[in-house]
C-alpha cells in the first residue's frame, strides 16, 4: 500500500498574504482540518491546522496574515512512499497532516494530503490477523 | 471573548468504547461514525480518557487485534473540562496538549460522567463568527 492510494487527492490552499480570518472561514466552510499555504508559483510554503489557529483565540484575525501564523513546511513526502514509511515519519515528526508533493513535476506543487484518519480508516478495513504485515516498522526512514 | 464558557460551544453526547476494547474495533468505531476520537470508559461507565486518530498512529507497531484501548489512551486528567470552564482555558489546554477534542464532564465535584465533547472545529467557527460581529479588536 502506497501513500498515493490512501491520500486525499487535491488540497485546499491559500496564499501567504491572505488574512487569517479568510483561512478560518475556508476551514469552517469546507470542513477541512488543514490549509496549505502556497506562494504565487503554487509551491508549498507552510501549513495551517486547527492548532495554529487556536493559538490566536481572542485576537483580531483580519489583521494577521497566513504567513505570520503558519508552520513552515519543508518536508517532501513522495506519493510513492510505502504507507509504513509515512506512518513512521508521522510518529517521529509529530506532523499528523502530511502534504504530498509530486517530485516529477519539478516545482513543489502539493498534490494531496495524508492524515492520521486516512490511515486509521485503512486499518479498520483490514481483517484481524493481517496487522503484522503492515506494522513491520523499523525500516529505513528518509 | 473572555467570559465565554465551554457550555457555549459543546456538542452533547459522545461516541464511547470500553477500556478493554481492541484497537482494531476502536478504528472501526471511528470509521463507521466518521469521527477522529473515541472516549474510553471503564466498567462503571466513568471516563478514563480518549483515543484520537493521532494516538492510534503512535500505537503502530502494536498488534491492533490484541492491544487494548487502555494501553494507548490519553489520560482524562489532561483532557477533561467541565461545563463552566472558561472557553479560553479550554483553548489553552487544547493548544498546549496538541489535541483537537476535549471531553466535557458535569460540574459536580468528582463527576466522571461524559456530557459531551468540545471540538477545535467549533471553536474555529466561533472565532470566525466573533470576528464578523466585530467582537474582537
Amino acid at each position: 500500500m502506497r501513500v498515493c492510494d490512501l491520500m486525499h487527492k487535491g488540497v485546499i490552499s491559500c496564499l501567504a498574504d491572505d488574512s487569517v480570518y479568510d483561512v478560518a472561514r475556508m476551514m469552517d466552510d469546507n470542513h477541512f482540518r488543514s490549509v496549505v499555504v502556497v506562494n504565487e508559483g503554487g509551491e508549498v510554503w507552510g501549513i495551517i491546522t486547527y492548532r495554529e489557529l487556536l493559538f490566536h483565540y481572542g485576537e483580531n484575525l483580519s489583521n494577521k496574515k497566513a504567513q505570520d501564523i503558519m508552520r513552515p513546511y519543508r518536508i517532501e513526502v513522495d506519493p510513492q512512499w510505502p504507507v509504513e514509511k509515512a506512518i513512521e515519519f508521522m510518529i517521529r515528526s509529530k506532523y499528523y497532516h502530511l502534504i504530498i508533493v509530486d517530485p516529477h513535476v519539478g516545482t513543489k506543487w502539493p498534490v494531496g494530503i495524508l492524515t492520521s484518519f486516512d490511515i486509521v480508516q485503512y486499518m479498520a478495513g483490514l481483517e484481524a490477523g493481517h496487522f503484522e504485515q503492515l506494522l513491520r516498522l523499523g525500516g529505513e526512514v528518509l | 471573548m473572555n467570559r465565554e464558557r465551554v457550555a457555549q460551544c459543546i456538542r452533547r453526547g459522545a461516541i464511547t468504547c470500553n477500556e478493554e476494547t481492541t484497537l482494531h474495533f476502536v478504528a472501526q468505531i471511528m470509521v463507521v461514525n466518521r469521527i477522529r476520537y473515541c472516549v474510553v470508559l471503564n466498567n462503571n461507565r466513568e471516563v478514563v480518557g480518549f483515543i484520537s486518530s493521532d494516538t492510534m498512529i503512535n500505537a503502530f507497531g502494536k498488534d491492533f487485534g490484541t492491544a487494548k484501548a487502555k494501553d494507548i489512551i490519553t489520560r482524562d486528567s489532561i483532557t477533561t473540562v467541565t461545563l463552566s470552564t472558561p472557553l479560553r482555558d479550554a483553548v489553552t489546554l487544547m493548544s498546549r496538549e496538541g489535541v483537537e477534542h476535549l471531553i466535557v464532564v458535569s460540574d459536580k465535584a468528582g463527576s466522571r460522567a461524559v456530557i459531551g465533547m468540545l471540538f477545535a472545529s467549533d471553536i474555529i467557527a466561533y472565532m470566525a463568527e466573533e470576528q464578523e460581529q466585530g467582537a474582537v479588536s
